[in-house]
């Protein structure tokens, strides 16, 4: 990397100016005494410019589920939050960030949205109409109700949606070892997942191995060629965006694989546009062409994936214990406590011409084993691999991908002949029905072409996140008196729940189901097929949402709970995905009206529960055993120092992920094959296991395909874009914001545009079985045809009539929990 | 002598609207008040939304050969500003260091600077008594003050300058494409952007030799 980008960032801090500790203290009635202009309006100004360069700067971070993880300068005048500012990590300034949204705080904090004190709802639920009640008598209601739940149904008719949009410890809800779920815990009250991004982490975790696969953005100027595949970082993930760009400075070409032409694609060397979910057969396609001229990495294949081991009629791996060597007893596995089992997997060693275990063999066979080895039908790994990439031909995979035979080939040179490559992806992928296996091809193609794991070749673009510490110790902390947390109850999948709810079963046996508690989350808009989740909301006999303004899960609430601002409590920011440091998030006002801290109010409900015992901790206790763990005590992080240094940093974190094509599997060996199919959900799904075993597999998305039969009656494939100015719902109540993006909107290909009589401007609906939608038309020459890109996060209020979270469907691939917001067809009307 | 200006680098900028979002809330500007537009350009000019368009970054082009670039625009703080011999009043002002501003208590609002600058929308009329989003004070505490009746534009944040902060837009790029700085220094940070790069300037033909380097 060039000293440049990791010297320089161009922020320019507050550092110099001291900082003052201690809450600025002023009664939100003080805070809210306003200025209008008048005829005093100079005189008063002048009074207020000489406090100019005053404010008092409180360490803030931002904590929404964009995942960032900025460290803010909060700036305080008169006990008002009057700006935010990029704080300076002097360390590392290339982490100093902050975007429109951490900009704008102010406005959030001071949003005539925000909800002022305890409600109850006196009409129907979604109508939004409440009464004001007190914090008692609020607490008192909540814990009445749960208890009568517990004692007639047993702790699991309480249902926890622990919600992301507030990536602190003590306020957020994050399974993080946050508070919230500290509660669910010691409840033993069911956690209701929201099933979102989950492919892309399951894939992962199954091919390369648990932990982190990612390397450090500074290594992306080590590559020949960056390839942004299937991801938006200028929008979703805008802080990395500089990274690139310092990337292509230092020389690397940047490709960008996307269905339409965007930001990442105006910054980027080349546009390869490809048809909407069919990016696995695209990587099916480049994997033929790499196969066909033999640039396969053949050593790195042989050496550090599992395509050498022979694999039986059972699907299970030949290993030692087959040929009558009894496994042995090998080192405790600190994790489960007992021994591991030594019974290594054999390969076929061509030098010795025999089955060895892969860790003795001087050369593990790819394709020369012998059909039968040891009495055992077999074949390798990577025999199987080859048929399938010689299922297909650049040809079909163009027919499908859109993606020209010559630009295929081109893919092919770069992966095979032009490396190191860097293949940054994130979530796009995943908002597929068949997105795990889009992940698996393109994983495939990685890894046969030995780009991961070595300088310059790897996976973007997240890393760096600080590391989840003592959070099991946090979860699951005893009682004052020595006394156990009963454990949390179970999982329930977003995709079942409105069956369990309406049923009162689950898995066919009875599974009463009553209350609903929602904190840090916005499920009515950020969940798919809203209409079903109003359907459950309604169902429910009882719903509890803790928030911060009316949004429209809120709307749904029996009682509703007002949670304070972010910078109106103490919190430690501990998830980030590109930022390896915790950032330290002081008080810097006092809470506004009656809102209460995330944290204080978990801490009421518990104690209301009967489980005082189980919440003697304050803010400093929580943090310091969140931070009683290897990582935290190697760094000499404490409660205390975080005050000092605001920030901190995990330095063990490797610049090259899985260098040396170490995976952190028990081989050492990246895997290709899974013997035993484990989906990460079961509602009781059946599962066509023949699609699983090798990990590179790949059919079309459910509607998203342009092939796909619902076409003809729905033409269109929705992408809920990501907002430049708002994070999923956060920040709607931000006029602010609203200078870039007033409204929703639908972008159009020109061409469709003209075949529709839509012109700039028009109002149209967006339609489907499901849902419904009524914004304004803009062309978009971006767009590639037969999409239509709408920034999706407003609420239902915002659109002209519908909601666009209405058009998508809740179904999960049979192994996958993923919820599916591309996966649309809609037709068009003009209005 | 110090000598201000600014460059910005048309290959960085993403149009993230981070500078635009910082000069609105350091400045407490009122609703329909902008000093620093970022324009989504595709086959035209520009477009905005803060400026009456529907939605920002659509790109133009016929699809996959498109276009989308972005072009912050502010006062471009020129070296002959052709606002300044126009005012009748003496509001509009040009320091020592290159600042051009308006002195809101000398301004009588007839718009001759809106009619001589040559870029469209740097400046604005407060035609009604200023409305803001908040019922709070937000920004610096010596922001400049908005009067119903008067211009005003980019201060280039002189207030934060002359103690030795930088200007709003200045603090934080989120892609590294701005830079600030005393253009007579040739170690200051704008003079090193520029140097060996190829840039423009905005209409130059206006003669008005803008401050700020648009680096391509």
């Amino acid at each position: 990397m060039t000293d440049k980008a990791i010297n320089e960032c161009g922020q320019h801090g507050f550092s110099r100016r001291s900082f003052i500790k201690g809450a600025a203290v002023l009664g939100a009635a003080g805070a809210l005494t306003g200025c209008s202009a008048s005829d005093d309006v100079l005189n008063a100004a002048n009074e207020t410019a000489s406090k100019a360069g005053q404010e008092q700067i409180f360490s803030g971070a931002c904590r929404s589920q964009c995942v960032q993880g900025c460290y803010l300068n909060v700036h305080v005048r008169d006990g008002q939050v009057v700006r935010t500012t990029a704080g300076d990590i002097a360390e590392e300034p290339r982490f100093n960030r902050i975007c429109p949204k951490g900009l704008s705080h102010p406005a959030r904090v001071y949003s005539a949205e925000r909800l002022q004190y305890p409600m109850r709802r006196v009409g129907e639920r979604g109508e939004g109409k409440f009464e004001r009640i007190t914090w008692d008598e609020a607490i008192k209601e909540i814990t009445d109700k749960w208890k009568g739940y517990r004692e007639e149904f047993g702790p699991e008719s309480i249902v926890f949606f622990l919600g992301s949009g507030n990536t602190g410890l003590l306020g957020g809800g994050t399974a993080d070892g946050s508070v919230m779920q500290h509660l669910q815990t010691v409840m033993g009250a069911c956690s209701l997942l929201p099933d979102r991004d989950i492919a892309f982490q399951d894939r992962m975790a199954k091919m390369f191995g648990p932990g982190s696969a990612m390397s450090d953005p500074a290594d992306w100027c080590n590559a020949n060629h960056v390839v942004i595949w299937g991801t938006n970082p200028t929008v979703s993930c805008k802080q990395i965006i500089r990274f690139y760009l310092d990337a292509k400075e230092a020389g690397a070409q940047l490709t960008c694989i996307d269905i339409g032409y965007n930001t990442n694609v105006a910054k980027s060397d080349w546009f390869v546009p490809v048809n909407p979910a069919t990016d696995g057969a695209l990587a099916l396609g480049v994997l033929r062409e790499v196969i066909d001229n033999n640039w396969q990495d053949t050593e790195f294949v042989r050496a550090h994936t599992d395509a050498p081991f022979l694999v039986k009629d059972d699907n299970t791996f030949l290993r030692r214990s087959d040929l009558g060597v009894a496994p042995e007893e090998g080192p405790v596995n600190p994790q489960t406590g007992k021994p591991t089992v030594i019974d290594p997997e054999l390969v076929w060693d061509e030098a010795t011409q025999s089955a060895l275990p892969h860790t003795e063999a001087e050369k593990p066979s790819l394709d020369g084993v012998p059909a039968e080895v040891e009495g055992f039908a077999v074949r390798s790994v990577y025999s199987m691999l080859i048929d399938r990439i010689n299922e297909w031909t650049v040809e079909q995979a163009s027919e499908i991908s859109g993606v020209s035979i010559e630009d295929i080939k081109r893919l092919a040179r770069m992966y095979g002949q032009e490396g190191p490559v860097t293949t940054c992806m994130n979530q796009g992928l995943n908002h597929y029905f068949n997105g795990i296996y889009s992940y698996e091809c393109v994983f495939a193609l990685m890894l046969l072409t030995g780009n991961i794991g070595k300088s310059g070749a790897g996976l973007g673009s997240g890393a760096g996140n600080f590391g989840i510490s003592n959070a099991k110790g946090c979860v699951n902390q005893p009682s004052s008196t020595g006394e156990k947390p009963m454990g949390p109850g179970r999982n329930l999948n977003w995709t079942a729940i409105y069956d369990i709810v309406h049923t009162q079963t689950y898995l066919e046996k009875p599974f009463p189901v009553k209350a609903l508690y929602c904190s840090c989350t916005n499920i009515v808009s950020n969940q798919t097929e809203q209409n079903e989740t109003k359907k459950m909301l309604d169902e429910f006999d009882f719903v509890v949402v803790q928030e911060m303004t009316m949004n429209d899960t809120a709307l749904y609430a029996d009682i509703l709970l007002p949670a304070c601002h972010w910078f109106e409590a103490e919190d430690l920011r501990v998830r980030a995905y590109n930022m390896p440091y915790l950032v330290y998030n002081e008080r810097a006002i006092e809470p506004l009206y009656e809102s209460k801290p995330d944290f204080e109010v978990y801490k009421m409900l518990g104690e209301a529960m009967g489980y005082g015992e189980f919440f003697e901790f304050d803010e400093k206790d929580y943090i310091n055993l969140w931070l009683d763990s290897p990582i935290a005590k190697k760094e000499g992080i404490t409660y205390d120092t975080l005050r000092e240094t605001k920030v901190a940093r995990n330095h063990s974190i490797p610049v090259i992920a899985l260098e040396g094509g170490k995976f952190p599997f028990p081989t050492g060996r990246a895997r290709f094959w899974q013997e035993k199919i484990v989906p990460d959900y079961n509602i009781g799904q059946e599962i066509d296991e023949s699609k699983e075993h090798l990990m590179l597999y790949w059919e079309p998305a459910r509607e998203a395909n342009l092939k796909a039969p619902i076409r003809e009656k729905y033409p269109f494939t929705v992408l809920a874009e990501h907002m430049r100015t708002r994070n999923h719902t956060q920040w709607w109540d931000v006029d602010y914001m609203k200078e870039f993006e007033r409204q929703p909107i639908a972008r159009f290909n020109p061409e469709d545009a003209a075949e529709l009589g839509i012109v700039e401007g028009d109002t149209v609906r967006l339609y489907n079985d499901r849902g419904s939608v009524t914004l304004l038309a803009v062309i978009n020459a971006g767009q590639a045809r037969k999409t239509i890109n709408c920034p999706r996060s407003f609420l239902t209020r915002e659109h002209i009539d519908g909601d666009f979270a209405t058009i998508s469907f809740n179904d999960y691939n049979q192994v996958s929990r993923n919820q599916c917001y591309f996966d649309q067809a809609v037709a068009v009307e003009k209005l | 002598m110090t000598r201000y200006g600014m460059a910005i680098d048309l290959n960085r900028c993403v149009g993230c609207q981070a500078c635009a979002t910082a000069c609105k809330i350091a400045n407490n500007l009122p609703k329909n008040i902008t000093y620093n537009t970022v324009y989504t350009k595709s086959d035209t000019f520009g477009t905005a939304v803060a400026h009456g368009a529907i939605a920002n970054d659509n790109a133009g082009g016929v699809f996959p050969n498109c276009v989308l670039t972005f072009l912050p625009v502010q006062c471009q703080h020129c070296e002959n500003p052709a606002c300044l011999p126009v005012c009748p009043t003496g509001a509009t002002q040009k320091r020592e260091d290159g600042i051009v501003w308006v002195d809101s208590s000398l301004c009588i609002g007839c718009r001759a600077c809106v009619m001589a600058c040559p870029y469209d929308n740097v400046r604005m009329m407060n035609e009604t008594d200023p409305e803001y989003y908040l019922d709070v004070v937000v920004g610096e505490a010596d922001a400049p003050v908005h009067q119903e009746g008067t211009v005003e534009k980019c201060t280039f944040c002189h207030n934060l300058i002359d103690r030795g902060e930088v200007p709003a837009c200045m603090q934080l790029c989120l892609a590294g494409a701005r830079y600030w700085g005393d253009l007579d220094d040739p170690e200051s940070d704008v003079s090193k952007a520029i140097e060996g790069r190829k840039y423009r300037k905005l209409r130059e033909g206006a003669g008005t030799a803008p401050n700020v380097f648009y680096l391509e």
